[in-house]
């Protein structure tokens, strides 16, 4: 019992950050691969509204490359603290989100902070996204930003 | 004691679980994580070791007036970096923290803040249940900011969207 728990927890826990490597270098098609068919996704931090199934959530996804996606650099949504509790084939998930990118346009890093709430469904053995809401607290800009570190000077044995 | 995967996967579950307490959970949620001896030992607020779950739990009432949701919000305790192993009868485990929210000062500004540090948790299973012997909270450094909200997306609507009734 306990040991399928685990797995359940470790494959939701995959699901998660899957969908972060997905959102960040994958196609619109990647990420709504993660959800089920009759899923809705919750942006809350876009407005008062949801989307409903997979074509649309598709559609959003690829506004979201075109809009967002495509005008910033070195994206990286990572997720922890992942509150997890299986029953069955249905799961919740509460996790802490916190993101980085920067902005093409003024070359400043921005860190953003957030929250994901899911409802989760097993079907044919996989772990999809029956619910998925996106909460964001806040963004924080640094304009100290550099893309390029320093080199260290490290100077290894030339190989001959 | 023996680590399994599978009891691993489970601790860090509960170690989550008592980080999300610890900041949005009542205080008797936050408390109920430790053990009635367990010992709470915040290192960065510079004071006394907390002891027994009384304390603790008065601890985390304390917190909770002192910084209402008006004065601080949206805190994270993000824990990641696990490094867990057997210590005696118990379990030590060392895990990062990444901190983050927002505070009014006393002029009225809001400022983000952002703080590394670290845990250092002795769990124990009692009764069928883990619980924290002890926890020490380290704080490496705060970074404040100025926040601000993203642009909206303007994700047009379609067949599939729906504005959320008010």
């Amino acid at each position: 019992m306990e040991n399928s728990i685990a797995q359940d927890v470790c494959d939701i826990e995959n699901l998660i950050t899957e969908y972060c490597h997905r959102l960040d270098r994958g196609s619109a098609g990647d990420v709504v691969d993660l959800f089920t068919d009759d899923a809705t996704l919750v942006p809350e931090f876009d407005g008062e509204y949801e989307v409903h199934g997979r074509a649309e959530i598709k559609r959003f996804f690829q506004h979201y490359h075109d809009h967002f996606r495509a005008n910033v650099r070195h994206l990286q949504h990572m997720t922890n603290t992942s509150k997890i509790q299986v029953s069955g084939d249905i799961a919740s998930a509460h996790s802490y989100l916190l993101a980085t990118f920067v902005s093409a346009e003024t070359g400043s890093g921005v860190t953003v902070t957030g929250t994901y709430i899911d409802a989760l469904k097993k079907e044919r053995r996989q772990w999809k996204f029956f619910r998925r809401t996106i909460q964001v607290h806040f963004a924080s800009t640094h304009s100290d930003t550099i893309e390029q570190l320093e080199p260290m000077g490290f100077e290894g044995e030339s190989s001959s | 004691m023996e680590l399994n995967s599978a009891v691993i996967t489970l601790l860090k579950q509960r170690i989550c679980q008592s980080w999300s307490d610890h900041d949005t959970g009542t205080p008797e949620e936050a408390t109920a994580h430790y053990a009635a001896e367990g010992r709470l030992n915040p290192i960065f607020d510079n004071s006394e070791v907390v002891v027994g779950r009384d304390q603790i739990y008065s601890w985390f009432q304390f917190q909770r007036n002192k910084f209402s949701a008006l004065e601080r919000w949206d805190f994270q305790h993000r824990v990641m970096s696990f490094h867990i192993q057997p210590h005696e009868q118990m379990v030590l485990c060392h895990s990062h923290l990444f901190t983050s929210g927002q505070k009014r000062e006393e002029s009225g500004r809001v400022r983000t803040f952002m703080v590394p540090g670290n845990s250092r948790d002795l769990w124990m299973e009692l009764n069928g249940a883990w619980k924290i012997v002890s926890r020490e909270i380290q704080v490496a450094f705060a970074a404040y900011g100025d926040p601000s909200k993203p642009t909206p997306l303007g994700f047009p609507t379609g067949g599939g969207r729906f504005e959320k009734e008010s």
